[in-house]
């Protein structure tokens, strides 16, 4: 009989112990991977921080190194199948497992229909997609042989209907995780659970460069402009990186050892299954 | 860590199976329970469960089936412990008739208590949290009120699929005042219904509960079915300050069974 997860215990009192776990952070140099890989630093996990930018993965590394925890910067590029299983790899090699794996890697586009290049639909898909696609496969071989783990995926609301989404081969990328993400759970059940966040409105540097300009620009304070850019929210406030970091960390929880196959939205409110 | 110390919370049905889970778990976060079940013996059970490993709870005897009851205990809770932080609608019934037997008492009784008597005990709860500056709502739904197949009672399904359609609504219009409402929909689990499967499989085929339960989880993509501390596990995520900005959202904990 296979043994579900058989290479964590289940922990009844429902702490969230990630002692002796190592969790594999791809774009771990932008504000929500850092955020992941500080707070599942702090739930006690080895962690493997991973991104395009030597200077930013090793920033997270020093920030997470700084409180204690244990951290190694892996400077990587994702586009290519290749590049994806040889950051496992290194990874692996790194610290002698793999336990979790949060693919956080992703690039925005701006670009509205009648706009859309070709080089743009691929960079999308390349990033959003088929690095997720690839670094979730090299980590699935890992993790099989030695008993199970989690991976957690990020789609956006874009990819759920969101009715302010601009970019079409973005929506189209971030709809294509959640669909991987279910086929992933169903074909790597019972050993490994397959999740996805599925973030609304987060205030990452681009989001709090543009509450900066609209302060400016309104002659406001920044409080001011934020709630302002955050009223059609029915809870009225963004996410944090931390927001994001919080429920990563619980899906790779012993608490969450029955959740796979789902997309789960931290918004806000904004949307349900689809639509807004 | 989880903000769930000092808080009260009041968990609906927390007698027995998942709201019994649910308050153990409340409790082991920190938080005051208050044990409300239509059952006083069983609801004098779980407190003293939850006080035998060192926490705090108090039973409330109602009847969900009863407005009035509803309102009562909600002012006796609050009376009590001075508010209400967390909710948990736990409390629900399960239907026995199929499709073409049902009759209008089994869709009232159903209905009445999983769609009715969540509603009535969500707004007069939300009535106090509006006051009091916010609060979070847990519903319980079901995998069976988003299609699941092995789904038996029509009404306890349109009765779960009320609950998810009521969180949705009542998530955006509470928004306001700071309370975030969601729902859980769990898969099979170890309780009630489920147990009584494993144990008839086990007595029919002269098995173990567990052997019983391996083959009954077969078809679960984990192949396994929850435990009520699963469910009591993302009760209490919802409730934790990890969630504060997920409102609207009906979860499924159920193996990989469902998706949306």
């Amino acid at each position: 009989m296979k043994v579900p997860y058989a290479n964590v215990t289940v922990n009844q009192s429902g702490g969230r112990l990630l002692s002796g776990r190592v969790a594999l952070v791809t774009g771990a140099g932008g504000a929500i991977g850092r955020a992941v890989a500080r707070r599942l630093a702090a739930e006690g996990a080895a962690v493997a921080a991973a991104g395009r930018t030597e200077r930013a993965v090793e920033q997270t590394r020093s920030l997470v190194v700084a409180r204690g925890g244990t951290a190694f910067a892996f400077t990587a590029d994702l586009t290519s199948s290749t590049g994806c299983h040889e950051l496992v790899d290194q990874s692996t090699r790194r610290f002698g497992r793999l336990d979790i794996l949060v693919n956080c890697a992703g690039v925005h586009g701006e670009s509205p229909i009648d706009e859309v290049t070709e080089v743009e639909w691929d960079r999308l898909f390349a990033v959003n997609t088929k690095s997720m696609f690839f670094t979730l496969q090299a980590a699935a071989r890992v993790m099989l042989p030695a008993g199970g783990g989690r991976i957690v995926n990020f789609s956006s609301i874009a990819g759920r209907g969101f009715r302010r989404s601009v970019s079409a081969p973005y929506v189209g990328a971030k709809a294509a995780v959640i669909a991987i993400t279910r086929l992933a759970a169903l074909r790597l059940g019972p050993s490994i659970n397959v999740n996805c966040v599925v973030p609304g409105v987060t205030a990452n540097r681009e989001y709090e460069h543009r509450v900066r300009a609209r302060a400016s620009a309104g002659g406001v304070d920044e409080a001011t402009a934020r709630s302002a850019m955050e009223e059609f929210i029915p809870l009225h406030r963004s996410n944090t990186p931390d927001d994001v970091a919080g429920v990563v960390a619980f899906l790779v929880s012993d608490d969450a050892r029955n959740i796979t196959g789902q997309s789960i939205n931290v918004d806000g409110g904004l949307i349900y299954d689809a639509g807004y | 860590m989880t903000g769930l110390e000092g808080k009260v919370a009041l968990v609906t049905g927390a007698g027995a199976g998942i709201g019994r889970a649910i308050a153990l778990r409340l409790a082991a976060e920190g938080s005051r329970v208050a044990v409300a079940d239509v059952d006083g013996t069983q609801a004098a059970e779980s407190v003293a469960h939850v006080g035998a490993s060192g926490g705090k709870a108090e039973p409330f005897v109602f009847d969900l089936s009863s407005t009035d009851s509803i309102q009562d205990m909600v002012s006796a809770v609050i009376n009590r412990f001075e508010r209400i932080d967390v909710l948990v609608n736990n409390a629900g019934i399960n239907g026995a008739l199929p499709l073409l037997d049902v009759t209008p008492e089994e869709w009232d009784r159903v209905m009445g208590v999983n769609a009715r008597g969540t509603f009535f005990c969500l707004q007069a709860v939300a009535r106090h949290m509006k006051e009091s500056g916010g609060g979070r709502i847990v519903s319980l739904a079901s995998i069976a009120g988003k299609g699941f197949r092995r789904t038996s009672s029509l009404p306890y399904a349109t009765s779960k699929a009320a609950v998810i359609a009521m969180t949705r609504f009542a998530a955006l219009h509470l928004a306001p005042y700071n309370i975030n409402v969601n729902a859980i929909c769990p898969g099979p689990t170890r309780s009630d219904v489920f147990a009584g499967h494993a144990r008839k499989y086990a007595g029919d085929h002269s098995v173990g509960l567990e052997e019983a339960y391996r083959v009954l989880d077969e078809f679960i993509p984990l192949q396994r079915s929850n435990e009520p501390s699963d469910i009591a596990a993302m009760a209490a995520f919802l409730a934790s300050d990890d969630s504060r900005n997920i409102t609207g959202q009906s979860l499924n904990v159920d193996g990989g069974l469902t998706w949306d």
